[in-house]
């Protein structure tokens, strides 16, 4: 790298690019054209062509939201935005057939290693589409399927027919209109009926070109009495125009079945990060959302979860970091919808250096839906006099038998802390990084071990020069 | 009487908070080998005396010196004086919510000690001190300080002192709210660290002394030492209090 | 700002989410009610004057309507320290609206009962409170089951000030009450206590907002809902503390307590927090009967709905566990009771 270009990265590790080396790319700018055009690129079936142009002109019509950061969501200019970039003729199952300069991007964020030591399954996604795909022989015996979803559409287009869309409809907000209309690649999953998929398996997404708008589409289906982990990691590099990442993630938990899906989001500092993710959790089923935030421009994420099924249950751990410039809009909304449904849900956040972060939540139980019980916790913790936290619940209670709790409080380092860290040794900056990982702890102790590592060399470093 | 080297050197010490004069002229010299006790009441600036030698932020030196292995201490940070050597012992640990005591101790040893340790001799050498202080591995896996009794706090700061080998080690009260039993574990402790470092023990009993034989014992009322002395003094406080002291003023 | 050149508050604001305009205003939005004013009476002689109302200072939405339907503002104020000033509030005819002012310089307590069988009643609460005085205050919401009831309270705190709030709601068919508070001098305080009983179909909403504007201002506020029957309850708060407002203290807690099947409650504790060296806390809870509790209050004899008010009692009363003033504690215990017996009958 050179040192100009080291400069404009700064302290974000994974802020290099390579060069682009399209295949496909489409010129800015989004169009009803636009989009028939992405489906008929990839041969897509009537319905979703009509599904997408019916998404795009909801988009149109749809104003901004007017809550949360308004100013900042203003300022997207979605005219500037490439919506598809294809940069490698198809999807390879074997590492080798990938072209070199993806490969290395890969390498260099440490991917192809992760697989071979844990991970059950692999999907990679250079900008639009997955250009590297692979699951373990015996999970593919059980009946296990996992595949990128431009494949997913391909191979197996009735049950994505079925399930496409149910659980977060185009019409839901702006940002799943526009992800609906334009979505390209993503993961689809089945996991049948009682299999158990012991390895995490990941899904990693990179945005290399400038001004892109990265779209996947994410549907996991794990039907009765079986489980998975998800795991998704993002980089971006760093330019000095903006990206706009507007993922939808619809998961499906059937009977007695279970979903674990985390993330960990490391942007860029010139990315939105606008991304939709609910779940739908059936009789005795539990899903999970663990969802890490760190960089990006403005994230505005609240992982859902509606508990259809009676027993049903809903995890959701977060964490955000808001460093200079940056706003993490985030949080969680779980709806009671059935009897002896549970939830807990753990906020954490952390501002240092002007940045901004808030837990936006909505708890809400149904008249129907008795004997639920729900706990929240927020924890915020401000670095500096510059920074600010804000938390917006709801709650909605309309069962007289609901248990509901909700616990927010802010506070600062203290200076005992500060002072007993370094009597032993650590200096400042070290001493704010241990409290910052301790703080964290219950979040990253839900990682897989390997991610949790990482994660806490990624505070440490954003602890770096947060010392004046 | 027995003469190491000179570890530290304290000559008449004015410290304040917040504008107010904790310590009015405080003289004390320790060299290595040798343990100092310090007798007071509360208010009489003990604490203010070990916080103000490891460096916080919040005691401001108005006048006199404090030298450290015969080096003026103002300009070192306080993480700098734990990795020269210096080691204090608090009366009230601060709690880290998340960290692992494991984590922390072996993080905490590297940076004192200025070394990668590798994780098998940590281990060994992190076993034998827990055994030492009776501590069982269970703790390791604790989150520094959270939810400690008092006397798991004190055996954990213990502990590290240990694993720290420090030159000058102060102990803040360390043996309030100690039973017998754990008094004696922490004794077992400071005589192990003694005969190499200097050792200022800070105390208001005389019952950790039983354990911890003091080469020297001062009486501090009111921001100054008014009276030294061998092990006997310990014990005529004990009995008698400080009120003749006042007298002599 | 006039009303007719403003346009109606959207629910996506979250202060008209749950009750929106058109809910409150006593016929069509678009029309300036005649009102007859609030009469106003105190037990013992109070200095209380009586002038023509002017414009809100004001820019928010109901406080401006408030302003243009009242016909008059009354004035209190305060003539000596340890004042007791029992105040009556009657709500008559078909709209009654008034705008009542508080000039306190002494350190003073005041009870404020409202009732009435007005079918709209509007109320703008205004006051200023020199620095270093204890000043308690007490509202009192016992209007009709009818009466649909729309209270805006401002509550501007100089340095050194503290003030002790309980209000209390009754009564009212549909009520809406937005109560600020802003913390303007260095140790300013609030501590604000509000107990809601909501039964029948009422819909009672009450958003508090409390600023700390200056550094070491400190503010409490317990927020306890008991709904039964149909009723729907919603609370929404909104802290704030200010850039370089450090050192300052702030707690929130909001409760619900659900009696029965149809009956709702929102909480929307909100906080916004842009100073680093604070301690802001906020908890919000819903939880149904303690079964147990019942359980024993029943093998004691107390019949299902005795027992119910009792536990009702206790919650509501519990609101204010942080009001000291004894003339409050009084005042707010006695009208429950009264009330909670009225009910037991009906």
């Amino acid at each position: 790298m050179s040192e100009q270009a080291r400069d404009a990265v700064g302290d974000y590790r994974y802020g290099f690019h390579d060069p682009e080396h399209a295949t496909i790319r489409f010129d800015k700018g989004l169009s009803e054209q636009v989009v028939r055009d992405i489906s008929a690129l990839k041969n897509e079936p009537e319905w979703m062509t009509e599904v997408r142009v019916k998404a795009y002109h909801h988009f149109n019509e749809r104003p901004m939201p007017k809550w949360g950061n308004c100013s900042e969501l203003n300022n997207i200019k979605f005219d500037d935005v490439t919506y598809f970039l294809r940069s490698s003729k198809q999807t390879e199952k074997n590492w080798d057939d990938v072209p070199e300069d993806i490969k290395n991007t890969f390498n260099r964020l440490g991917i192809p290693e992760a697989e071979q030591k844990w991970l059950g399954g692999v999907t990679a996604q250079y900008e639009s589409e997955a250009v590297y795909h692979s699951i373990r022989e015996d999970l593919e015996a059980q009946g296990v399927i996992f595949l990128d979803m431009d494949s997913g559409l391909k191979q197996y287009p009735d049950i994505v027919k079925t399930y496409f869309g149910t659980v977060v409809p185009y019409s839901d907000n702006k940002f799943a209109a526009l992800n609906t209309a334009v979505w390209s690649g993503g993961s689809f999953i089945y996991v049948p009926k009682g299999v158990h998929v012991e390895m995490p398996v990941q899904a990693y997404f990179r945005i290399n070109a400038k001004n892109m708008g990265q779209f996947e589409r994410t549907l996991i289906i794990a039907d009765e009495g079986s489980s998975i982990h998800y795991v998704e990691g993002c980089t971006a590099p760093t330019y000095s125009t903006d990206s706009l990442h507007s993922a939808v993630v619809e998961l499906i938990a059937m009977k007695g079945a279970k979903i674990r899906y985390s993330t960990v989001q490391n942007w860029s500092s010139n990315v939105y990060n606008l991304v939709t993710k609910r779940g739908v959790a059936y009789e005795n089923s539990t899903i999970e959302w663990v969802d890490g935030n760190i960089g990006s421009k403005l994230t505005m994420k609240y992982p859902s979860v509606l508990l259809r099924g009676e027993g049903a249950h809903a995890e959701v751990i977060s964490v955000a970091y808001a460093g200079e410039g940056q706003h993490q809009d985030a949080g969680a909304k779980v709806h009671h919808l059935a009897p002896n449904t549970t939830s807990n849900i753990l906020s954490k956040s952390i501002s240092k250096n002007g940045g901004r972060s808030s837990y936006r939540g909505m708890l809400q139980v149904t008249p129907k839906a008795s004997g639920c019980r729900s706990k929240i916790v927020c924890d915020a913790l401000l670095l500096d006099e510059h920074s600010r936290s804000d938390t917006y619940p709801t709650m909605e209670v309309g069962n007289s038998t609901a248990d509901l709790e909700h616990e927010a409080s802010v506070s600062k380092i203290s200076g005992d802390q500060l002072f007993y860290l370094m009597s032993r040794g650590f200096s400042e900056k070290e001493a704010m990084g241990l409290i910052v990982n301790g703080f964290f702890e219950p979040f990253t102790r839900e990682l897989p071990m390997e991610y949790a590592v990482e994660l806490n060399k990624l505070l440490e470093l954003e602890m770096e020069g947060s010392i004046g | 009487m027995k003469m190491g080297e000179e570890v530290l050197r304290i000559e008449n010490l004015h410290v304040s908070v917040e504008g107010v004069e904790i310590l009015k002229g405080l003289t004390l010299t320790i060299h290595k080998g040798e343990i100092h006790a310090i007798m007071g009441r509360n208010g009489a600036g003990k604490s203010t005396l070990a916080n103000v030698i490891m460096g916080h932020p919040a005691y401001e030196i108005t006048q006199g010196s404090i030298h450290y292995m015969s080096k003026p201490l103002d300009e070192l940070e306080v993480f700098e004086r734990a990795r020269a050597g210096m080691f204090l012992s608090f009366q009230y640990p601060a709690v880290i919510p998340g960290v692992q005591v494991g984590t922390f101790l072996k993080k905490s040893t590297q940076s004192v000690r200025q070394v990668e340790l590798s994780a098998r001799d940590f281990r060994k050498e992190l076993k034998d001190a827990m055994g030492m202080l009776n501590m069982d591995s269970s703790f390791l896996s604790r989150y520094v300080n959270d939810g400690f009794s008092g006397g798991e706090k004190k055996r954990l700061e213990i502990l590290q002192m240990l694993l720290l080998q420090p030159k000058l080690a102060l102990l803040d009260e360390t043996d309030s709210g100690l039973d017998i039993d754990a008094l004696k574990i922490v004794a077992q402790g400071i005589n192990m660290v003694a005969p190499l470092a200097g050792c200022l023990i800070i105390t208001h009993y005389q019952r950790l002394l039983d354990h911890v034989k003091p080469d020297y014992v001062h009486a501090m009322i009111d921001g100054r030492i008014v009276e030294s002395g061998g092990p006997e003094l310990a014990v005529k406080l004990e009995e008698q209090g400080y009120e003749w002291l006042e007298q002599h003023q | 700002m006039k009303y007719a050149d403003m346009a109606p508050p959207p629910r996506s604001e979250h202060l008209w989410r749950y009750t929106p305009w058109h809910w409150m205003h006593p016929s069509d939005i678009e029309i300036i009610p005649d009102a007859l004013p609030i009469r106003f009476e105190a037990q013992e002689p109070v200095d209380m004057n009586t002038n023509i109302c002017v414009a809100s200072s004001s820019n928010e939405y109901a406080r401006v309507f408030l302003h243009e339907v009242a016909k008059s503002s009354t004035i209190v104020s305060s003539s000596k320290d340890n004042e007791l000033m029992n105040l009556y509030a009657v709500a008559s005819g078909h709209v009654a609206c008034s705008h009542l002012h508080f000039n306190i310089k002494h350190s003073v307590t005041i009870l404020l009962h409202l009732s009435g069988e007005a079918d709209w009643c509007g109320l703008h609460i205004t006051s200023k409170i020199a620095k270093n005085l204890n000043v308690s205050f007490a509202i009192v919401n016992e209007l009709s089951n009818t009466t649909t009831y729309l209270e805006c309270q401002d509550w501007d705190i100089a340095q050194d000030s503290s003030v002790e709030f309980a209000g209390i709601t009754l009564g009212g068919f549909r009520t809406k009450s937005d109560i600020r508070s802003n913390l303007n001098g260095r140790g300013a305080n609030m501590t604000q206590a509000i107990s809601t009983h909501g039964i029948g179909q009422r819909h009672s909403d009450h958003h508090i907002e409390i600023h700390h504007v200056e550094p070491h201002t400190t503010s409490s506020l317990s927020a306890h809902s008991a709904c039964d029957d149909e009723s729907h309850l919603v609370t929404t708060g909104l802290l704030t503390i200010a850039r370089h407002a450090n050192r300052s203290d702030a707690g929130q807690v909001f409760r619900n307590l659900l009696l029965s099947p149809k009956a709702r409650a929102e909480s929307l504790p909100e906080l916004e927090v842009l100073a680093d060296d604070v301690s802001a806390a906020h908890g919000a809870a819903s939880a149904p009967v303690d079964e147990n509790q019942m359980h024993y209050m029943m093998s004691r004899g107390f019949s299902p709905a005795e027992a119910s008010s009792l536990i009702v009692e206790g919650f509501l009363t519990a609101a204010f566990g942080e009001i000291k003033n004894p003339s409050i504690i009084d005042a707010v215990r006695t009208r429950l009771t009264v009330h909670l017996e009225c009910h037991i009958k009906r």
